[in-house]
């Protein structure tokens, strides 16, 4: 090693660059550093603070004290835990899908005719109720009823004066005619 | 150091003849080979983890996990030689899970994040030595307060090279990140922490 080519030393920069890897220097730096002792004693020195961090490091860290051990193994769970849970969901869609489209080879049920049957025959019984309720009496106790009801009974005459005496007429010859006949 | 020491950063030390049969017969079921392979790796991935988390309790429990899932996904690797970056790379998304985790918990009010009250009250229990204690408070204080200048893929990436020596190539697989993406994270990480280092003093402390 001599101390050849001093005029241009690595830069800080290069040393840096050195530090992280040496083959990544350009080939005339690389020569450079292989040869110039200052530069190669920058680049120990720089090396030896970084790496001296690490050691401070390990001597200050404490050691494991817990031994590492394998878990025992375990027995296995029943099967029914080890199925898939998207089987059992992709098993529920499927019975819901059933259900719902019902396909041709299912048997069907007589239930919703026979439903429908019992609304008809409850409608016509309402019907009945409701004709009850309106003509409650037979036939002939409904004309009797309305024998009862009460008659108005019409007298032209006295109704006439009651109207005038009510409200006179502004006619006077109206009003003449109604004093003469009250007379 | 010598200049060897700082040229062989980047190449990994690769696994041993020992390490790669384990690996192999714990892969076909051999529980003894398994708990070789835990007594080789398991104090540097407690250290990792500790690095991040600062809690001896936490780090034994993720330090457990991280050894269970490997255990439970050996056949997922794919090449023994590549067993002690595949482990970092467990521990690194157990470690992210930690966190989201706390953070989570913290915002209904399950666990503070007033991260120096918690841990250090934790080392107090377990480890009640007055001088490491300041110690190690002390070097943690000067290490968060450069690494908060750092982004987490930066950060992750010093950790990774200078606290858990990985190698690039290791930690590219350990972060699956290409080689230059893990370069290029690394140069700017040591850019910014030389110059914390030097504004808090910690290179003339340690």
């Amino acid at each position: 090693m001599t101390t050849m080519n001093c005029t241009s030393h690595l830069t800080h920069d290069e040393l840096l660059t050195a530090l992280v890897d040496t083959e990544d220097l350009h080939a005339g730096r690389k020569e450079h550093l292989r040869a110039c002792a200052r530069c190669s004693h920058d680049l120990a020195q720089l090396t030896f603070r970084f790496t001296r961090m690490g050691q401070t490091a390990r001597k200050l860290a404490p050691a494991p004290s817990r031994p590492f051990r394998l878990p025992q193994r375990r027995e296995k769970p029943s099967a029914f835990f080890l199925r898939p849970v998207w089987l059992m969901g992709l098993t529920a869609a499927l019975l819901l899908a059933i259900t719902i489209w019902r396909p041709q080879w299912m048997p069907h049920t007589d239930v919703p005719f026979r439903m429908a049957y019992d609304a008809t025959a409850e409608r016509e019984l309402m019907a009945r109720i409701d004709e009850l309720v309106d003509d409650a009496l037979p036939k002939p106790y409904q004309q009797l009823s309305a024998v009862n009801a009460p008659v108005v009974i019409v007298n032209p005459m006295v109704d006439e004066d009651l109207i005038n005496w009510v409200v006179p007429s502004i006619d006077k010859n109206d009003a003449d005619k109604a004093e003469k006949r009250m007379l | 150091m010598t200049r060897a020491n700082a040229a062989d950063n980047t190449k990994p030390s690769g696994p041993s003849t020992e390490t790669v049969q384990w690996v192999e017969q714990a892969r076909q079921g051999d529980q003894t080979a398994f708990h070789r392979l835990v007594d080789r790796y398991q104090p540097e991935i407690f250290r990792m983890i500790y690095y991040r988390t600062r809690s001896r309790l936490d780090a034994e429990d993720l330090t457990q996990d991280v050894f269970l899932r490997a255990y439970k996904h050996l056949q997922r690797l794919e090449s023994a030689e590549g067993f002690r970056s595949w482990l970092f790379r467990i521990a690194v998304n157990r470690v992210h899970d930690h966190h989201r985790s706390l953070r989570v918990k913290s915002i209904f009010g399950i666990v503070s994040m007033d991260e120096e009250t918690f841990r250090e009250t934790e080392e107090m229990a377990v480890a009640p030595e007055a001088a490491d204690g300041m110690a190690r408070k002390e070097f943690w204080q000067q290490v968060n307060g450069i690494l908060t200048v750092l982004s987490r893929m930066e950060r992750e990436v010093f950790m990774l090279r200078f606290f858990d020596q990985l190698s690039i190539r290791e930690m590219a697989d350990a972060m699956k990140k290409n080689e230059s993406t893990i370069k290029t994270h690394l140069y700017r990480a040591l850019a910014k922490v030389k110059t914390a280092a030097m504004q808090n003093g910690l290179w003339e402390a340690t």
